[in-house]
């Protein structure tokens, strides 16, 4: 029986996308709000997001995460295409304890990760700063990026390396003529995942962030202290905003490349 | 075995061992030599599993062996990369570039060579004329027919001139009629370029009938080389009498040695052939096997004379002949005997024909088993 005749099928799925987007949208709503108490509506201005744009702490705090992200998804999706090239390329023993443990991390608890990176930094006296977040970010990031890469391996047909190779192209033309070009959706997916989990991260980068590193969401986390504010909608809308760009491009990058 | 160089591929003790997870250790080839003449039609035929493919990626390169060596036309290339060989495969998938038109296929092995530019386009007209597909060129691999990515695949493998074109099983994804266009089209290919041609197919008649030469394989052994004839017509072994074409397996005796000797078909009442055996070491008295063709095995439906006496089941009427299945006191499987129709009428022998079988001396093969 198909489930979508089960009686109140609809209105319990209603139900569940109201409470997914419901507060996103009063979020949204509200940061175009004219009044300062952010929960009291009373015209439309874009005021905030003005102010946003010329505060110098916000600036930096957004500088600040678009260079960790993006050192962290040049660094992570690097290693993860290396990583999953080198895992189709032979079988060996213990092959499916590696896949394990690099997705290991997506199922290990952040507060934990965090808590572990930051003794590791401290026992190998690695002062605090942006560069122990990008660290920290890399590593993370790693089986998010790995994941769209080796999927996109996977689908590939093992013989084209060898056809490339029976076609007098060495190892290193083979895998930038042939592999690299068929990977590239993979990577570009693997490379936005990373990118946006990266722009998001709190717990771990809370931990790991030495002064002056303050990334955007530790920057929100610290302003929320003292109520909401009409700036911390803005700010969060604009993150929204950039999320569902990218999300939008990895997906049609997958459609137009995977006719 | 330190014969004179002869130009060609030869295969020397060949071993290959997989280990597997599950099957333990699996022989792929378990001591294969053999010689594969320079300008040839070479096929390798054996059920699936028996090692053909593995054979065909040693030749390759993509697949290192275990024991023994390759050598291309006095060269040993045991050792050497794949993209070193002057081998070519025509994939059994395939295995175009999907990111590719039809033409950058077909010029890649020219651009990896650094073939000049210019000569290089050329040579891509010329190959996709060879197969039919002008006007193609700029076609996606993916829009085409599979027929026509067989081609393409053929004119990719054609186009640096290689010494040896390797096919694997290249028609098995074709219908009937594609095939046999195909196959012919592949014959005049070979015929025209001159080059050594590896054929790997488990279709006996495709092998039959396109092949200069046989090797039938089974678990891993070469079994018996030869031309299509001297395999059809002198299998050496149970094996492959029964996996190329139809045979009738009969037991007979050995009652007088010699040049040729002379055997009694049949347990009682049997007759008499003459055959050769001289690659077997029978004594007067021993049980061998003799298998005889179905078209060279004769009914006599009068039911005296000489001959195995039958009686017959089934009649099936072919159009160019037809089949009599024939039961044989004593025999387990019933014999069969194919008989050329005249102006398409089936011969005058109905079901339950009392009846007696009879074969010439030359249609006997004396079996090894
Ligand atoms: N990479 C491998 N790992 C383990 N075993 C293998 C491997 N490749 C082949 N084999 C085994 O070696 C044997 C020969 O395989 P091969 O592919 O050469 O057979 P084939 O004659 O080409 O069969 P088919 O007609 O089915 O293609 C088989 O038993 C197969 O299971
Ligand atoms: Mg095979």
């Amino acid at each position: 029986m198909d489930i979508r005749r089960f009686p109140g099928t609809r209105p319990i799925a209603w139900l569940f996308f109201a409470y997914l987007y419901v507060p996103i949208l009063i979020l949204i709503v509200l940061s175009f709000n004219a009044n300062r108490t952010a929960t009291i509506w009373t015209g439309f201005s874009l005021d905030w997001y003005r102010a946003v744009l010329s505060n110098n702490d916000i600036l930096s705090a957004a500088e600040n995460s678009l260079i960790v992200a993006g050192a962290a998804t040049l660094a992570s999706t690097l290693l993860a295409t290396l990583g999953a090239v080198g895992m189709a390329r032979r079988r060996f023993k213990g092959q499916s304890a590696v896949s394990a443990v690099l997705a290991l991390p997506l199922v290990v608890p952040e507060i934990v990760t965090a808590v572990a990176t930051l003794l590791f930094f401290i026992l190998v006296g690695l002062k605090l700063s942006l560069v122990t977040v990008i660290i920290a970010h890399t590593v993370f990031c790693i089986p998010f990026a790995y994941l769209p890469i080796r999927a996109r391996i996977e689908g590939l047909d093992p013989s084209l390396g060898e056809a490339a190779a029976d076609l007098y192209a060495n190892e290193l033309v083979a895998f930038r003529r042939i592999t690299l070009p068929l990977l590239w959706p993979g990577i570009l997916s693997g490379a936005i995942l990373a990118f946006i989990i990266s722009l998001d991260d709190f717990v771990i980068t809370y931990f790991v962030a030495g002064p002056g590193a303050t990334t955007l969401p530790i920057y929100i986390f610290g302003s929320i202290r003292m109520g909401i504010s009409p700036e911390v909608n803005a700010i969060s809308a604009l993150m929204l905003f950039i999320s569902i760009l990218f999300v939008s491009l990895s997906h049609i990058l997958g459609r137009v490349t995977n006719r | 075995m330190d014969s004179p160089p002869q130009p060609g591929i030869h295969i020397r003790d060949m071993v290959k061992v997989f280990t597997d997870d599950q099957q333990g250790e699996v022989r792929a080839l378990d001591n294969v030599s053999l010689h594969i003449r320079s300008n040839e039609f070479f096929t390798l035929l054996g059920p699936s599993g028996c090692g053909k493919t593995t054979l065909l990626r040693v030749i390759a390169g993509f697949e290192q062996p275990s024991q023994g060596r390759v050598l291309l036309d006095d060269l040993d290339v045991t050792d050497q990369a794949p993209y070193r060989r002057p081998v070519n495969t025509v994939f059994q998938s395939y295995a175009l570039f999907p990111h590719m038109t039809v033409a950058e296929n077909v010029r890649f092995g020219l651009e990896m060579q650094k073939v000049d530019p210019a000569a290089a386009e050329r040579r891509v007209a010329e190959m996709l004329e060879l197969v039919h597909l002008t006007g193609m060129e700029r076609r996606k691999t993916g829009q085409l027919s599979g027929g026509q990515q067989q081609r393409v695949a053929l004119a990719r493998a054609l186009a640096p001139a290689p010494k040896v074109l390797l096919l694997d099983e290249p028609l098995s994804a074709l219908d009937f009629k594609l095939r046999k266009g195909m196959q012919i089209e592949l014959k005049r290919l070979q015929q025209e370029t001159g080059i050594t041609f590896v054929f790997v197919t488990h279709d006996q008649e495709e092998a039959l009938t396109m092949s200069d030469r046989v090797a039938v394989m089974k678990s891993g052994k070469v079994l018996q080389i030869g031309t299509p004839e001297e395999i059809y017509r002198h299998p050496v072994e149970r094996f492959v009498a029964d996996f190329i074409g139809e045979t009738n397996f009969l037991p007979a005796t050995l009652s007088t040695e010699g040049h040729p000797a002379v055997f009694t078909v049949g347990n009682a009442g049997g007759f008499t052939v003459r055959a050769e055996a001289s690659q077997l070491d029978q004594r007067q008295g021993s049980q061998v096997t003799l298998a005889v063709r179905p078209e060279r095995t004769f009914l006599d439906p009068a039911g005296h004379g000489e001959g195995l006496s039958g009686r017959v089941e089934t009649v099936v009427y072919f159009g160019t002949d037809t089949l009599y299945h024939v039961r044989v006191d004593g025999l387990e499987a019933p014999l069969t005997a194919r008989i050329q129709n005249r102006d398409n009428h089936a011969p005058d022998i109905d079901e339950g024909a009392e009846v007696r079988i009879t074969f010439p001396d030359d249609a006997v093969q004396v079996l090894k088993d």
